[in-house]
Formats: C-alpha cells, structure tokens, sequence
C-alpha cells in the first residue's frame, strides 16, 4: 500500500474540509447551519432504462441546526471527523469498528450500530463519494467464486501481483473480499452464473458445472453484498460476459436479490451507477417453471404477499417491465412459492443435467 | 315550606326511611317478634356488620362516632370526639368513644343503647318478590305452585320474618357449585314494606317476574361468562336472564287419598261414610276419651270423644255400637284422625254415598293412573261442576275421549250417562256423585277463570304428567295430527301458570302469551294461551312432530358468543375450543397441535388464532396469549353452563311499575339462596342485605362476647352526670339497668361517653377504624378528633373549619324525580283542591308560571280536583314535567363540603403536585335532590403504579367496604381519563399517582345495601358524578400538559448543553482550529440555539411546598395495608 494519499483521497479529504468549513461560517454568521442530502427511498428513484439501473431523485432532506437536531449534526461532524483520519492514514474501518469508535464520543456516542450506519450511509450521500472511499468497509463478506477464471490479486506488502485460479478451489470457492476495484480478471468462460443459496452453489462447485458450461459461478448468498456486485460489475464488464441470475422462485428472490443486482436499491441510490449490472438475465424458477417443471411449492406466507404488492405497485423497474408484472401477479394468484432445491424432486443433479441447460437453451423462459 | 299537614306526613314517612336511628324505639317495639333477640343476632350478625372481629370492631365505632356527630350537628355544638381503643388481650378491646354533644335524657338512654331495632327499618331494603309472584314450592311430597304473597302471609301476618326450617317446605334452587337443579329447604320467609321500585322482567317465552329493582337474577358475568346475580334494574333489553332448564324431579307419588281432598264443611254436611275394617275401627275408638254429658231433661249418656286442636267430636255410645257392628265411621271422623288409622285400612276402605238413592262406593285410594291423567286432563280442558254431577262435552268424532273417561269412572264406583246431541253436534258425557264433584272442585278449581292444576299431578311420574298435559291439549281440541305447535288456551291465569311449570318438570320452555278478551262471545276476559313449538312436541306421548325447533337456547347463545369473538358458530366448536385451548394452557409444541387438529377437525386455523392474538408463538411451542387465557376461561364456563341444569332466556323488556304493592315477599334458602319464580319459573336471587343496626347492636354483641355491660355517661348542660350500666334482656329484648347514679365528670359540661368491651381484631390498613376516622377528619373539617389506638399511639385531627355545616333542610319533592308511583300516592293525599295548586303548594320549584307551563305541556285542566287523576293523567302530568324548564331545586336540603374544604383534607392526606376539585351544582334522582363533589390531588409522592386511589364518602361518612360494587367506582371507570393524563386501559379504574375523592351529599343518599357500603347505581347519580369527575380531569389535563410541555423543553435544553461541545469539538479536529476558537465557537452555537427561548416555568415537585400536608396524618392506616374481603 502506498504510503502517500492517493489523488482520490485527497479530494475525497478537501470535500470534507469544504463541508465542515460551510458549517463553520454559517455559525460565525449567526446563521444557522442546514445540512441536505438527497432522500434515499424507492420514492426518490428512478429507473434509467437507458442506463439500466436506479438513479437518484431531487428530493433533499434538509436539516437546519436546532434543538431537536443538535446531536445528529455532533455525530455527523464527529464521523466525517473520524473519515478524514482514516482517509489520511491509508487505513480502513468497517461500519462495526465505526459504531465502536463513536464510544470515545461521550454523550454523542451511538446507542446501536444501525444509527452509525445510517450517518455514514448519509454522509456518503450528501458528499456525493463511495463509503469505500471514505475508508468505511462492509463487515460482511462478499459472495464466493468458483470456475474458469484467474484473479490478479496484489500482495498487500509486495505489491507483487497473485494469481488466483477460481477452478483450483476443488470443492471450495474464493471468498471475494470487501475491495475489488484493483483487480485483474483472465478468463475463457462465456457466462457468469449468479446463484442465490449456497446450498445450490456447492452442488454446482462438486459437480464442475462451471467446467461443463463454461462459466464463472457466484455465490450472492441472499441479497448480494456491495463487493459481490462491484465484482460482478467489473468482471462482466471488462471480459464482457453475460450475467444470470438463478435464484428462488419467490418475491424475495426477485424483487431483493435480482433486482438489486440488476438496477440497485433505493436506499444506495446515489452509489448505484458502481455496483448495477444492468444487462444481467434472470434464468431462476419462475411462476411459469412452477407450473411446467411441476415443482412442490409452498403457500405464500402474508410478507411474500405484501412484498408482491408492494413490488407492483411502488417498484420503479417491476413498473418498467410488463413480464415482471406478469410473473408477480401469476404467483400471486397461485399462491405458492418454490426453491432451488424443489428441483431435486426430479432428483439431485436434475438442475445440472435438465434444468439449467433447458432454460439457458430457451431464452423466452427468462425474465428481464 | 307550606305548611301541608299531608306533605308533612309524607315527607316524614321519608325521613323515617331515611333513618334508622331517627325511628322511635317505642314504635318498633310494637312490631317486635318473639324470638330471642340473641339468636337473631347470631343468624344475622354478617349483616348486621359484625362478619368477623375486625369489622366488630369498626363497626361499633362507626356507630358510635356518627351518633356523636349527628347529635353535636343537630344541637348546633362544634363537634369535638374522643376515641379510644384499649388493648385487653386475649382479643379482647375496649371501645371508649366520649362526645361533647347535648347529653341524652335518661329515660331514652336504656332505649337508644340497649334494645335492639329489629323491626322494618331492618328489612325494608331487602330484596323481594311482589305477592302475586308465583313460586313452586314442595311440602310433604306435594307440589304446588303458589303466590309467594299467599305462602309468606301463612307465617307472618305483618312485617318481618319467620323461621320456618323444619316446617318441610322446600323449594327447588340450583347448586352455586355444579349448577345442578335440586329441592332444598326453605328456612325462612320475610315479608316486607316496599321501599323500592317493582321492575316487571319479562323474557323470551312470555315469561316475567316481578321483583323490586334491587333484588337481583342470575345472568352471566360479561366479563368471565360465569352465573352471577344482577340487580333487576339493571337488566335491560338483549340481557339473559338464567332459568332452570329442567325442573329438579320432586319426591313422587304413586297414589293419593282422596279423603284429604275433601274438605271438613263439606264433611260435615255430607252423609258419607267410610267403609272399612271393623278390629281398625275398634281400636280408633279404644283411643278416644269418655265423656258423660246429658242433654236437658235427659238421662246421662256415654260419649267417645275425639279431640284434634279445636277440632272435637262426641260420638254417642250408641252409635260407635252400630258402627263397629256394620264396619263403618263418618268420612270426617276417618279424615280428621287419618293419622290412628295405618295405610292397610284406607287401601280396604271405601267411601259410601248415595245418588238418587242408589248406592255407590268410592274407593279412598286411588292409584295414580295414566287412567286418572287422561281424565284429570280433559276435565281440567273442558269439564265443569255443579253440586252433585260433573259434565263434560266432547265433539261426535271424539269417541276415543269419551271411552277414556267411561273406563275411569268404572274404575272408580262412579254412574256416568252419554249424551248424544247430534244438533250441537256434541256428546255430553256424565259422572253423579257428591264425591266426584267435590273432589274435582277440590282439585280443579271450580269454575273456567280458577281451573288449575291437581297439585298432586306435579308428584307424578314423569309420563303421567305428560299424560295430562296430553289430554289437557285433546280436550283443549287438540287432534292429534301432527302440527308444528300446541296451543292450550284458558281465561285461568293460574292454569297457565301451572301449566308452563309442569311443561318445566318434562324440561320444556313452553311461551305464554296473554291474548285480549274478545267483545262477541261468551267470554269477554282475556285468555292466557300455552304453546310449544317443534321438538319440543315430541316430548308428548301423543302428539308429535317432524319439524325442528331452533337450536336449544343455550346452543344458541353459545353460538353468538362464539361468532362474537371469531370461534366458529358451534358447541361443537366451543368444546373443540376447549380442548386445544387446555392444551395450551401450559404451552404446546406445533406437531401436537397440529395432530390435535388433524383429529379434530374444529375448523379452527393456527395462523387465525394467531392473528386473533389468541395464541402466540415462540419457537415452536406455542401458549396462549392473555386474550386467549380469557377466552379459554370464558369457554370452559360457558361449556360447564351448556351442560348444567340452567338455561338463559333473553329479557324483551324491563318495566319500571312504582306503584301498589305494600308488601313485598322473599325466601331464604340456606347454601343455595335461589329458588324459581314468576310466570315459567326464572332463577331468583335471594339476595342478603347488610345494614348499620345502631349502637345497641354493638352493645348486645359486647355483651355476648364479653358477658360485660355496657357503661354509659351522660350529662345535659346543668344536670350532674348520670352514670349507667346496661345490659340487654336477649330473651325480651328490654333494656334491664344495672346502674344508675350521679357521677362526678369535670371538665365536661355536656356530653355522652360510652364504653364498651367486646371481642375483636385491630389490624391498621385501609378497612381498619384509624383509617376510617382519619376519612372522617378528611371531610368533616369542623371535628376535633383524638383517636387513641391499641397500640397506644395517639392521633388528634384538630378541626379545620370554626363553623358548623348548614343543617340540611327538609324540602318538597322536586318534580324531575317524581315517579308515576310517587306522583299518585301525593295526588291522593295531597289537600289541595286544583291541579295547579298542587303543583305549586306540594312541590319545590313549581310558581305559578311553571304550573301553567307543566299543565300546558300535559294537555290537563288547572281546575281538575288532584284527587279524582287517574293513572292516564298522572302519565301526562309526569310528561308535562319533563317537557317543561324547571330551576333546580334548592341546595339548602343537603349539606355538601365545598371545593375549598375538599382540597384542604386532600392536601392533609396526600402530599401531591397538583390538586383540584368540582361541587356540581344539585340534582335530582326520584325526587331527592343531591349534590356531588369530586376533588383530585395528582403526582407528588404517590405511587406512579397501579391503579388510582379512591376515597369515596356519602354525607360526609368515609365508605371503605365494597368499592367494586359502588356507583362512584362506575363513575371513575366510564369516565375518560386518557386525555386527562392518566393511564386508563378499556373501561377500568384509571392507573397513575392520583388521589380520587368522590362526595354524594343527598336527603337519602341511595345504598346498594343495609350495610351502607355502596352507592347505589342510579343514572342520575352515575352521570353527575361523571361530570363531576371530567371536570377536576379538565383541571387536571391543563396541569399535565403543562407539565408535559415543560419537561420537554428542559429535555431540549439539555440537549443543547450537551452537544455543542461535540459539535465544536469536531469542527475543530475538521478544520484545526485552535482552542479559544473552539471555545468562542461555542458560545457562539449557544447564543445561536437559546436565542429563540424564554424563561421556563418551574413545575418541579417540592414536596415542602405543600403546607397542609402532615405526613403522620397520611401514614395513618397505611402501615399495613391490606385489602380484606
């Protein structure tokens, strides 16, 4: 790692100063300082179809200093503080360790993790920079890799490139870890697979699937993490590789994990040009596939039911695409559910055998 | 106040209600019953509020304390009391309560201590029956049902009660345990003065009983679905009333002796004889005495002679000769000594008598036939009497009817003859006989409006007496074809009565209803008519149908109360229900449940239950929530209900009738205190008053306790002191002076002083007398009290106020509660001649403009002569009333404490943030004006937790017994407290650190019962005491909310305070600043954020502020608090 900050931090640094200085003047004026940052809700997106992913709104929230505002303006400043000194010593810190450091705040320290992240998420927002820049790191890990591909990792004191090869993690994987943007990608394969459960992933890992079909498998382990799909991103962009998704057949799979792979989430809005891969294909079990591979099913629970509704009519890309609408309105009028693993009532490798080499076969089975 | 000799008796009687301690012992005397007084005491002692020691102990100070200040106040004397306890152990305390009062006259004193009141003052506010109120009642085997007026008057002529356990009546009741129907004995009757309002509930099925607005029925508790009384006058439309669902078999009967049927005049005139075995009539004989006596001019001759009470028969040597010879006596020897002749003999015996000179004999026992049914049943439906033949008619087709009747009279030596009178197209059937006649007289009643039913019918089988309401139907005209109803229809009410019961013993609810007399006809009266429906028809030998009736009643209001709360419509559902919900009640893992229900099958889901909030989940074991440990429990006692012996019937209507009525009845059923009344037989409660008897009860119950005397002192202003020592005469209840000499008393000019040992408890607390006499204080702020407990501890109450109370004044009724009832009774005594001067003489409130305006309202003349009013008018009068203004009556009658005073006792007691009170201005219920204060004393030091307290006084006396079942705690429950600032979950008691304090000043301030614990539930009462309440809420409201608001401004500031040091601090790190810039910075956000702020309100709680406040004063009867009861 270079000692020295980098042309990035350094503005990444200056913003803050900005920010901070803005506040500071406006009280030497007597005036009271406002803060703003855009709403982050599906509310205030919308779904760029050229672009092929969420974009942000107009819609600002704007908070004036004040009685009732005083202590978030204190955690604010104090983390934007806490930023610029990791920014400035090259270090990292994920959203756990920043919650911790705020214990040194005294009164203005955070009673619980959600409210820390959701200042760091606001501060990302109103400077309009990715978190990973600001030094903040996720705590979860990313997805795992497994198949016809070589990552060109750097070792962290050396510098010295390491090669990984994705297909010698015999029946393992590669974990992708929280900062992808310096790799290199060496591949042959045709397409990425994006599978949603680990259970179906090592099914495909023990059985080669990536060798069979020739492809790159991706773990998302429910909704993807923001390296997972900035990994995606990179690779598919750069090897100029089709994605599909293979998830459940239900709400959540559609509506959280795919979408969000696909165009992004509300809430991250304003970082979703980074991590969307619009062109990904959705080849998971449909309404349809219910029906025509016979699968056993599960009666929708009431959350499955409110999130279809919710989907339908608030969701900007199922709004955009009529065969969505379609698939979501279909499994709320059957009223069931399935899984992956419903396919192995036809037996275990039926999906290795049958099922994915059919729906990538028949593309009118796909979903947008 | 005119001077209205009438009114004043009227308003005298009043007073006399009002007050037991104003009654005049020489009065009562009068009334008094023979029994021994001590066992009086010892029967009644738990209404006499001598339950247990502890309120012995209360009790007698109590009475002793209200006398003092009822004396002081009326002898215009601020009152200073002085109460001791002394500890003598072994339970034993003595009571030493010294007044400054006027001094009592010696020759009242024996009266006033030592005689005990017993008379109607003491029942008059108990629970009853009107007269005519059918009750079914057993006596020796033999059932009838009678009005309980009738049955009580056998015992008691005038008022009060007679014990007449072991006389063998019984009544049935149900089991407060099991809910099983039974007869059990009755061990007394009372018969009362009405004090009350008669409520006339009438239910589904026609049936009703008229009872006085306190007594209560059974209903279910809303709130636990179990059997619980409920006041008459606060049943209303839709409400259910409990009935038995099958009356309890009596003691049965398999035959009858006529010879008690027959009744001794008409023995006497009738030459009937019995026939029977001759050794029997001898040895009859060998009992009777022998007695010489000669007619004038005569020789002496020999006579045997009978004596039963004042029942005497000489029979002439001679005579017994042929008697013995032939084998006979006369039928009313037989009859009045039954009990020397054994059972052998009358089942031998037969009753001989003549017809147009022909013989014929009647047997004397006659077996209780289906026979004897059938033609019971057809003669009560259609035959009649005359002296010497019974005549029935039946139609040509009715054959079968006629057989019948044929065989019994041969079976029972009677001549019969047939008529067939093809023009009436009738067949006139026969039966001569003096015996016959008079037996079916006896039995049946005499003529169609007095047709009842035989009583010995009730004691027979089961399919006997289906047997004769079969036939009473046929003979009603009744085919036999199936139809989907029966109908019996008869101008005898008594009939119907009867006739609803029996159809109670075969289990069915039969309806009545009262059809209007027709103009054309022979009948003008109107007809009472009997009917079943459906299924129930299949319960008869010979009618039947294939119709289904409803569901049983139960079922259906199962089935409501189920659909109500989301369960399903069933019982079957219901048991269902109580299964799983057994299941749960420790908890039950889902794969048991869910084999429960694959087994069951009750329609019921686990996901509706859960969105019901009924189960709730936790891993997999799911439990019951708090709603469903409700439910289960309410299930299981409605499924314990659907299979007891009781049923409900749904009220239609309540009817208020206030009138008539002088007396009023009741029975007492130990352990069980129901029996079954009204027309078709409702459950009623017999419920126990309790009452306040006067101090001479706490003088009896010391003496019986202690054997020690009671030791009055007493001195009026120049007299010397006289010191008594009395006892009470238990066997006379007569005051027997033990002592009696002038004493010494310095220091004390006037005054009474008591002193009296007895057996007790003293627990501190919030029953105990230290809180009791501390409330007193509260309220009463002219006293001085010094209380000395048993521990010694002293407590004095100095008074407050140096000026007496206004004594209440005695007014005229106000026109807004005057009752139809009332209203009459004042239209007949009333000495004025008009209309219009009746209104303005005999009522406050009314000039000469509002008289007009009320007749006006009422359409009625201002010449019209009060006295010849007649109900109609007297409705339109009480319309008038209501549609016309009237000013409130006047407050001088009552003797309210006043917002001021109120707050002043609250702040002794409770050290609170905030206090405030309301005096509503008077109002009225049934004619008695009333007034209530409500005060509140909010936050301070009381507890945050739990409900409010409440202190709840009625004149100025502290009510510590029985909260639940006052009007006050009704008040405070429907009152909405939550916008107010106190916590309030549904319709309860509202929870927060609150103080309470509710007043109802009143001429006669209505109690729930004797015991004078709770206020009575009037709506008039309920909706002032409301207004009252939601007033001091408002006050209130303004100060929580004030409050609310300052605390969240102090929470702001803090809030300022505490971050702008973070703020400058980061800034500073951000932009380095250097520490004087951070600090100006900080200064500068602080004059940036306070700017905008004013000064803030203190409303911190000081607990010094409150000067009034004496916190040994708030101890007292805390120390060990403990609900007792």
């Amino acid at each position: 790692m270079s000692a020295a900050m980098d042309q990035v931090d350094k503005e990444v640094v200056q913003k803050m100063t900005a920010y901070a200085k803005a506040i500071h003047d406006a009280i030497k004026k007597g005036e009271k300082p406002v803060i703003s940052s855009p709403i982050r809700s599906l509310s205030n997106v919308s779904y760029n179809l050229k672009n092929g992913y969420f974009e942000l709104g107009g819609s600002m929230k704007s908070r004036s200093l004040g009685a009732s505002t005083v202590k978030g303006f204190a955690q604010t400043l104090l983390m934007m503080n806490e930023a610029k000194k990791v920014v400035e010593t090259e270090d990292i810190m994920t959203k756990r360790e920043a919650y911790y450091v705020s214990k040194n705040w005294g009164d203005a320290k955070f009673n619980e993790q959600p409210e820390s992240d959701g200042v760091m998420d606001d501060i990302e927002a109103m400077m309009r920079v990715l978190r990973e820049e600001l030094g903040f790191i996720p705590e979860e890990d990313g997805g795992a890799v497994a198949g016809n591909l070589v990552i060109i990792d750097r070792d962290p004191d050396t510098d010295a490139d390491v090669r990984i090869d994705c297909a010698k993690f015999a029946s393992g994987a590669y974990s992708i870890p929280s900062n992808v943007e310096h790799f290199k990608f060496e591949t042959n394969a045709q397409f990425i697979l994006a599978v949603e459960t680990a259970g179906m992933f090592q099914r495909l890992v023990k059985h080669k699937y990536y060798q069979k079909a020739n492809c790159v498998l991706v773990s998302l382990k429910g909704v993807p993490s923001r390296a997972t799909r900035r990994f995606i991103k990179r690779l598919s962009a750069e090897k100029d590789l089709p994605v599909y998704v293979f998830t459940d057949g239900d709400p959540y799979g559609y509506g959280s994990i795919y979408r969000t792979l696909k165009v992004g989430s509300g809430n991250a809005a304003h970082v979703n040009e980074y991590f969307c891969v619009p062109h990904a294909k959705f080849i998971g079990i449909t309404p349809q596939d219910i029906i025509d591979y016979k699968l056993p099913s599960h009666p929708l629970k009431e959350v499955d039911v409110k999130k279809i509704k919710d989907l339908v009519k608030n969701d900007p890309f199922i709004q955009a695409h009529k065969q969505w609408q379609k698939a979501l309105t279909d499994m709320a009028k059957m009223k069931v559910r399935a899984e992956q693993q419903a396919l192995a009532k036809w037996g275990l490798n039926y999906v290795i055998d049958t099922y994915l080499p059919e729906k990538m076969k028949k593309q009118e089975t796909w979903l947008p | 106040m005119g001077e209205d000799g009438k009114l004043a008796d009227y308003a005298a009687e009043q007073r006399q209600e009002n007050d037991a301690r104003k009654q005049k012992a020489v009065e009562m005397s009068a009334k008094q019953r023979d029994i021994s007084v001590a066992e009086f005491f010892e029967k009644n002692r738990h209404l006499l509020g001598f339950d247990n020691k502890r309120k012995a102990l209360l009790t007698t100070v109590k009475e002793a304390v209200d006398n003092s200040l009822d004396a002081c106040e009326e002898a215009g004397i601020l009152p200073e009391i002085l109460v001791e306890i002394v500890d003598m152990e072994n339970d034993r305390f003595r009571i030493i309560v010294e007044d400054n009062g006027p001094g009592i006259v010696k020759k009242q004193i024996p009266n006033i201590f030592a005689k005990l009141l017993y008379g109607s003052k003491f029942h008059s506010l108990r629970q009853s029956l009107t007269a005519d109120q059918p009750v079914l009642v057993e006596k020796e085997g033999s059932v009838a049902l009678e009005p309980i007026g009738t049955l009580v008057d056998r015992f008691c002529p005038g008022e009060g009660d007679e014990d007449i356990s072991g006389k063998g009546w019984r009544v049935p009741c149900f089991d407060r345990e099991n809910y099983a129907y039974a007869f059990k004995p009755v061990s007394k009757v009372i018969k009362h003065r009405r004090a009350h309002e008669i409520i006339e509930v009438k239910t589904r099925y026609g049936k009703s009983i008229k009872v006085t607005g306190c007594h209560s029925l059974f209903s279910l508790d809303p709130q636990t679905l179990e059997v619980k009384e409920v006041a008459a006058r606060k049943l209303k439309e839709g409400d259910y009333v409990i009935a038995p669902k099958k009356l309890p078999e009596p003691e049965q009967k398999s035959d009858i002796n006529i010879l008690e049927a027959l009744p001794p005049q008409a023995l006497k005139k009738q030459w009937w004889y019995v026939y029977g075995e001759r050794e029997a009539i001898k040895s009859l004989f060998a009992r009777a005495t022998t007695v010489h006596k000669k007619k004038s001019g005569d020789k002496s001759r020999k006579y045997y002679r009978f004596t039963k009470g004042k029942e005497r028969i000489d029979i002439l040597d001679d005579t017994y000769k042929q008697y013995v010879t032939k084998g006979f006596i006369p039928a009313r020897l037989a009859r009045t000594f039954s009990s020397a002749l054994d059972q052998a003999f009358f089942e031998q015996a037969r009753i001989r008598s003549h017809h147009h000179g022909k013989t014929y004999e009647v047997p004397i026992i006659w077996p209780l036939t289906s026979e004897l049914m059938a033609f019971l049943g057809l003669f009560v439906a259609e035959g009649h009497t005359d002296s010497r033949q019974v005549g029935l008619t039946f139609g040509r087709h009715e054959k079968e009817l006629v057989a019948k009747v044929q065989s019994f009279a041969l079976s029972h030596g009677l001549s019969m003859t047939l008529e067939d009178r093809p023009e009436k197209n009738s067949l006139r059937v026969k039966l001569f006989g003096g015996i016959i006649s008079t037996l079916l007289r006896e039995w049946c009643g005499q003529r169609a409006e007095n047709k009842r039913i035989p009583s010995f019918v009730f004691s027979a089988s089961n399919e006997l007496r289906q047997t004769f309401i079969d036939h009473l139907y046929l003979g009603d005209g009744h085919s036999a074809k199936g139809s989907n109803s029966l109908m019996h229809s008869t101008v005898s009410k008594r009939l119907a009565d009867e006739l609803n019961y029996l159809w109670l013993l075969q289990g069915v609810h039969a309806a009545q209803y009262q059809k209007p007399g027709g103009t054309l006809g022979k009948t003008s009266k109107p007809s009472f008519v009997t009917s079943v429906y459906g299924e129930d028809i299949n319960q008869s030998n010979l009618f039947s149908t294939s119709k289904r009736t409803q569901q049983p009643i139960n079922d259906q209001f199962i089935s409501k109360w189920l659909a109500r709360n989301g369960l399903g419509s069933s019982r079957e559902h219901a048991e269902a229900y109580l299964r799983l919900f057994l299941m749960l009640e420790r908890s039950a893992s889902y794969p048991l449940i869910s084999e429960m229900m694959r087994q069951e099958k009750p329609g019921y889901k686990l996901r509706h239950l859960q969105e019901q909030d009924i189960i709730t989940r936790s891993g997999t074991m799911f439990m019951l929530t708090k709603k469903g440990l409700l439910l289960q429990q309410q299930v299981r006692n409605l499924s314990t209900f659907a299979q007891s012996d009781l049923t409900l019937l749904e009220v239609t209507d309540t009817v208020v009738c206030d009138e008539g009525d002088e007396w009023v009845y009741d029975l007492s059923v130990p352990g069980a205190e129901n029996f079954v009344g009204g027309t078709g037989g409702i459950a009623c409660h017999n419920s126990r008053g309790q009452q306040g008897i006067g101090i001479s009860a706490s003088v009896m119950y010391g003496q019986l306790t202690t054997g020690r005397p009671a030791r009055i002192t007493s001195r009026i202003a120049g007299d010397p002191a006289h010191y008594y020592e009395l006892k009470l005469n238990t066997q006379k209840n007569q005051p027997e002076v033990l002592a009696d000499q002038v004493k010494e008393w310095t220091g004390k000019e006037h005054g009474t002083r008591i002193e009296i040992d007895l057996e007790a408890s003293y627990q501190k607390g919030w029953q105990s007398v230290d809180e009791y006499l501390k409330q007193t204080a509260i309220v009463n702020p002219h006293v001085t009290l010094i209380y000395t407990n048993p521990k010694a501890e002293q407590f004095i109450f100095p008074r407050a106020i140096e000026s007496l109370p206004e004594l209440p004044k005695e007014i005229k009724p106000h026109p807004y509660g005057v009752e139809l009832g009332m209203l009459m009774k004042m239209l007949q005594w009333t000495e004025t001649r008009t209309l219009k001067s009746f209104l303005k003489e005999d009522f406050s409130r009314v000039g000469s403009k509002a008289a007009d305006e009320i007749l006006g309202n009422a359409r009625l003349s201002p010449d019209a002569k009060p006295r010849k009013l007649g109900r109609e008018e007297a409705e339109k009068l009480i319309a008038g009333i209501r549609e016309t203004k009237l000013m409130m009556p006047p407050t001088d009658c009552i003797s309210p404490i006043g917002e001021e005073a109120l707050v002043k006792g609250l702040k002794k007691e409770v050290n609170a943030e905030f206090y405030a009170a309301c005096a509503r201005p008077p109002a009225v219920y049934r004619g008695n004006p009333f007034v209530i204060e409500a005060a509140i004393a909010y936050g301070g030091n009381q507890h945050a937790e739990g409900p409010v307290t409440i202190m709840r006084f009625a004149n100025k006396v502290p009510l510590l017994y029985q909260q639940g079942a006052c009007a006050v705690t009704e008040s405070i429950a429907k009152t909405t407290w939550k916008s107010y600032g106190l916590q309030q979950s549904g319709s309860n008691i509202p929870q927060g650190p609150a103080t309470l304090l509710v007043h109802m000043a009143s001429g006669w301030v209505p109690f729930t019962s004797e015991a004078k614990e709770a206020l009575a539930h009037y709506p008039e009462i309920i909706k002032e005491t409301k207004l009252a309440l939601q007033e001091v809420g408002r006050k209130l409201s303004r100060y929580t909310s004030k409050k609310r608001k300052v605390s969240d401004e102090l929470k702001k500031r803090s809030y300022i305070e505490k971050y702008i040091p973070h703020l400058a601090a980061a800034l500073k790190e951000l932009l380095s600043l250097s520490d004087a810039e951070e600090s100006m910075l900080e200064e500068e956000l602080k004059s940036l954020l306070e700017k905008h702020r004013g000064e803030v309100e203190d409303v911190e709680f000081d607990p010094s502020k409150n000067v009034e406040y004496d916190e040994e004063f708030a101890s007292i009867g805390r120390e060990e608090e403990e609900v007792e009861e």
